[in-house]
């Protein structure tokens, strides 16, 4: 049932600028309360497509756990090597997931002991660049994690930028092109907009890059 | 009394809220009405929030959440756990600490008399008294069809209608039923999964409880006065329209759950 | 102006290995500046990581920023003391900062890894940038800007370490004359191929492969070199 259907049905029609008597019992018609935030039944579209929603990230929520206890299995130097040698990682980015210095990495290939905690960050990152590379079709998914997604001129958000704020599954949703990026991004990051910047980078007469002030 | 009624030890219960509407009576728009009333009152609930905004949640023409707000005025007792809410037109009074429901009408009832205290005697339009429980359990949801085990099979009969081996997304409904007297019983349910809880108070500390998917049981009996002779505010008029939908509110939240919820709710494991 | 606490500002503090290139941001002990008395002084180097060198030696004079005491930076202060780069926890845990106005070219054989005490985490780097932009030209860069800017060189730089460290993986082995010898070849096989893979490094989305491909060539010339395969 599409959510407009389901709009049809409890007579909630599409907004037109003019108020629809959605509800089958009118708000007079119920016992008032400052502690009910919102009509909860009656965000008919909403709880659809939250439901939807809510039901598909749960599987993949899943899917990440599955994943990311298989890695960790591994040890840690075995994860660094995975994500820095198979992978093609940076140790800088490395260090970020793992909520670690570079220095801490570095002890750690030296044989120095990870916390659990840094053990399973590290899982879980290998966790989902699997993830994308195999649900998401993504084929370097490192190199990717690391490039600006294309959001025209001056916007520099990361992949990773969203890793290291929180957001996995979600990344799911933008590698799969699920929605343009700017709305999947208007959901997790609203005012990303906000944040441009005035430069372009370009390669300069000398062959190595400089920046200059956007034209447009 | 009802059938099966009890007191749970660990009741599902989220929030109970009285709402008596009446005609706009203009002295409640005085500031020394108000006073009188609060002082009135100051015993149970001390705390005085004078003109705070209060938010009234409803749904506009695009299904998006609208907030109406309000100037009122909101007094609560010292747990925050109870909360009044003055208007021209109505009076709420709402906690999230319900434990009997001889406690929960005597406070009715001392806001009644607060008010008739300061004059304020206007015709009543509708009294209400609506339960919502929050139903959750210690057993991982992830299909709404394994609420079968504590919803009684009387509500949620329409989840077997489709095929039986997919995946039950969502479940709601309403019912309104006539007792007769211009009094009904509205029920309301639905079963919900990632998301903010429907009681979320804007003052009220509420009880702890876990996240994750939830059934809702809502239950709104009132009594509407369209009749040709005003009811001017009177305690015992409001107290015995309590009384009189609480049975049926009762007894349908029995109806609702099933015995493995009883003794969850009983305090014991399920 | 971006602000940064001493835990993301240093690569390394106090013990800086060997392996890791010179660059721009590192702190330098023990250096008596031509002009500035005969007292030993701490110095950043200030100069832009591409003018440091040519090819692979280091140019006869490199740029740097006396360091000295300084309160610490916090808030809404790094909006201010435009002539400076903050160093917090310097030295034994006290604060210090070099000072652009004093900014002087200093010979290049002085700045030993033996005398180097601190360098910059990548984003220190960009920070530094920010700061010495707005004090010589009160012009306002952003970080992921010059992150960008500054991209294939830090990528070279990591690299680099990253290949010493894999063919000499005995840190007994770091003697200078080692490291410089592995520079060489590293650089060497940047410039290999048609196109040479520093060309191919221009495009950001060459990066994780040559990465691997770096680690690869490094662990062939250990092997050669009749190390562990």
């Amino acid at each position: 049932m599409t959510a407009a259907g389901t709009m049809r049905l409890f007579g909630t029609g599409t907004s037109a600028g003019e108020i629809q008597d959605y509800t089958a019992v009118p708000k007079a018609a119920q016992t008032h309360s400052l502690s009910i935030q919102a009509d909860y039944l009656r965000t008919q579209s909403d709880l659809v497509s939250v439901e939807i929603e809510s039901v598909h990230e749960r599987a993949r929520e899943m899917d990440l756990a599955n994943r990311t206890l298989a890695k960790s299995r591994n040890d840690v130097p075995n994860l660094l090597d995975e994500l820095a040698y198979q992978r093609g990682m940076a140790w800088t980015d490395i260090a970020e997931v793992a909520d670690v210095s570079v220095s801490a990495v570095r002890k750690w290939r030296k044989g120095r002991d990870a916390s659990p905690e840094s053990r399973s960050r590290l899982a879980k990152f290998a966790a989902l660049l699997e993830m994308l590379e195999q649900k998401g079709r993504i084929q370097d998914p490192a190199n990717w994690m690391e490039m600006d997604l294309p959001l025209g001129a001056g916007y520099h958000i990361r992949p990773l930028d969203l890793y290291l704020n929180g957001q996995d599954v979600a990344l799911l949703d933008i590698a799969e092109h699920r929605g343009r990026v700017e709305h999947v991004l208007d959901y997790i990051r609203p005012g990303w907009r906000e944040i441009r910047s005035k430069f372009e980078v370009f390669e300069d007469t000398d062959g190595l890059r400089s920046m200059r002030m956007r034209s447009e | 009394m009802y059938p099966n009624r009890e007191v749970f030890s660990n009741a599902p219960l989220a929030l109970v809220t009285a709402e008596v509407r009446f005609t706009d009576f203009p002295r409640l728009r005085r500031q020394e009405t108000l006073d009188a009333v609060a002082i009135a009152l100051e015993e149970r609930f001390p705390l005085n929030t004078p003109n705070v905004l209060v938010n009234f949640g409803d749904i506009g023409p695009d299904g998006v959440p609208q907030v109406e707000q309000q100037r009122r005025v909101v007094l609560m007792n010292t747990a925050k756990t109870e909360s009044v809410t003055i208007a021209p037109s109505s009076f709420i009074y709402e906690t999230t600490a319900y434990r009997e429901f001889d406690d929960f009408r005597m406070s009715v009832a001392a806001v009644c008399e607060a008010l008739i205290g300061a004059n304020v005697r206007p015709a009543l339009v509708r009294v209400g008294l609506r339960y919502i429980d929050e139903v959750r359990v210690p057993e991982p949801i992830t299909d709404a069809r394994a609420w079968a085990k504590w919803i009684d099979n009387s509500v949620i009969g329409p989840l077997t209608i489709g095929p039986d081996d997919v995946a039950v997304r969502s479940a709601q409904g309403l019912v309104t039923f006539d007792l007769g007297d211009g009094k009904g019983l509205t029920f309301q349910y639905a079963a919900l999964n990632q998301r903010p809880p429907v009681v979320q108070p804007q003052f009220l500390n509420r009880q702890h409880f876990e996240p994750g998917p939830f059934f809702v049981l809502d239950f709104d009996g009132f009594r509407d006065f369209s009749g040709q002779e005003a009811v001017r505010l009177d305690t015992d008029e409001v107290t015995n329209i309590l009384t009189a939908v609480h049975d049926p509110v009762g007894e349908a939240f029995q109806r609702a759950i099933t015995d493995d919820a009883r003794d969850l709710f009983r305090g014991g494991a399920a | 102006m971006e602000s940064v606490e001493p835990e993301q500002l240093y690569d390394e503090l106090g013990e800086v290995a060997r392996t890791r290139p010179i660059f721009q941001g590192d702190v330098f002990k023990d250096i008596i500046l031509p002009g500035f008395g005969d007292e030993p002084h701490l110095v950043q180097i200030v100069a832009h990581p591409c003018s440091m060198r040519k090819g692979t030696d280091f140019r006869p004079r490199i740029t740097v920023a006396p360091v000295e005491r300084h309160k610490r930076i916090e808030g809404n202060d790094w909006d201010g003391y435009l002539g400076i780069m903050p160093l917090a926890e310097l030295v034994d845990g006290n604060h210090y900062a070099a000072k652009f106005v004093d900014v002087t070219a200093a010979p290049s054989e002085l700045l030993h890894t033996d005398a180097r005490i601190a360098t910059l985490s990548d984003h220190g780097i960009y920070v530094l940038q920010q700061r010495l932009v707005k004090h010589y030209t009160r012009f306002d860069v952003d970080i992921p800007t010059l992150a960008k800017v500054a991209a294939p060189v830090l990528w070279e730089m990591h690299q680099q370490r990253d290949w010493a460290e894999t063919v000499l993986d005995d840190e007994t082995d770091w003697t200078t004359e080692n490291l410089h010898s592995e520079e060489v070849t590293f650089h060497a096989w940047l410039d290999e191929g048609n196109p040479s893979r520093r060309l191919r490094l221009k495009d950001d989305h060459t990066h994780t492969d040559m990465r691997k491909e770096a680690h690869q060539a490094a662990l062939a010339r250990r092997a050669e070199a009749g190390g562990p395969a």
